[in-house]
């Protein structure tokens, strides 16, 4: 197991929580926090050794969709493609309820 | 020929005939089973997208055979016809959930997938204490939300946390996802997972 830290300068708040994703094997959890500080990464995952793999795959995310939140991510051994279709779930969900 | 689907257990006759490098863990687990797993990936001239299981989490590791080089083929189902749980490791939580769970599912086309399926199709101590019972279902009719919930906590009260996947040919979707959705859930696809409204919808 393994925690990985990411921080992120973003400015777009959001308003209200949100959690997508299942805990099951291959899948992930992920939940945004409205945050008042800088956006901030905690993951926990069970595959060790794919810190530059995340840190690209949320770089490219937050590139494209500068939000600022506090972002849990409870991970299962997912692919990169799971993560992708988990962060953009929870910016649909965030859209939807505005 | 026999068709070949995810979450299908194969077993090959040597290690030799997984393509790519394998790390030191997969040399040493695999010749006790010689059985990969069939990831949910197209095949392309007949070589097999499989997967190969290794004690932790985190040991999974990609890579295809060729049909040809295929010795036998185990279906999730197969091991619920044959009522393999009768013979395994009862001490395991959730081995020992399956006699209660087949009751529940009775009438239902249901397999045993993850490390329990592996561990009753191969012999092997695969599960551990804390495995997850990962089921497989292919599903006739749908299910409402409230129903698929009803169905969970039927299937959740053996001290075990079991989910079920809707197998829908080459697609799957997590019952439990469906059950709490309030939008779109995640359907992995041959292709790759997509996000749907209505998984039912084929």
């Amino acid at each position: 197991m393994e925690k990985l830290h990411f921080n992120f300068d973003t400015t777009d708040a959001i308003k209200k929580p949100v959690h997508v994703g299942v805990v099951a094997s291959g899948d992930l959890e992920v939940i945004f926090r409205p945050t008042d500080k800088k956006t901030e990464v905690n993951i926990v995952t069970g595959s060790d050794g794919f810190k530059e793999v995340w840190s690209n795959v949320l770089k490219r995310f937050f590139d494209r969709y500068p939000i600022q939140a506090n972002i849990e991510i409870n991970d299962f051994g997912s692919t990169p493609g799971v993560v992708n279709l988990r962060l953009t779930q929870a910016l649909e969900a965030l859209n939807d309820e505005k | 020929m026999v068709e070949i689907n995810p979450h299908d257990l194969l077993k090959i006759r040597s290690i030799k005939d997984l393509t790519g490098n394998l790390p030191d863990w997969a040399l040493k687990m695999f010749p006790e089973s010689m059985t990969v797993v069939v990831r949910r990936s197209p095949i392309v001239d007949d070589k097999i997208p499989v997967g190969i299981r290794g004690m932790k989490r985190e040991q999974r590791l990609a890579s295809f055979v060729n049909r040809a080089d295929i010795v036998r083929v185990t279906t999730p189902y197969e091991l619920v016809q044959k009522q393999l749980w009768k013979t395994a490791r009862q001490d395991l939580p959730a081995i020992n959930a399956l006699p209660a769970v087949s009751e529940i599912l009775k009438n239902y086309r249901w397999g045993i997938s993850g490390s329990v399926g592996f561990e009753l199709a191969t012999a092997t101590h695969t599960a551990k204490m804390s495995s997850d019972l990962d089921l497989v279902w292919q599903a006739e009719n749908p299910l409402s939300q409230n129903e698929a919930k009803e169905l969970l906590k039927r299937l959740n009260q053996f001290g075990v946390h079991a989910d079920l996947q809707v197998i829908q040919g080459g697609n799957g979707f997590s019952l439990e996802e469906y059950s709490q959705s309030k939008s779109t859930i995640m359907m992995k696809t041959l292709t790759g997972p997509i996000l749907v409204e209505n998984p039912w919808n084929k």
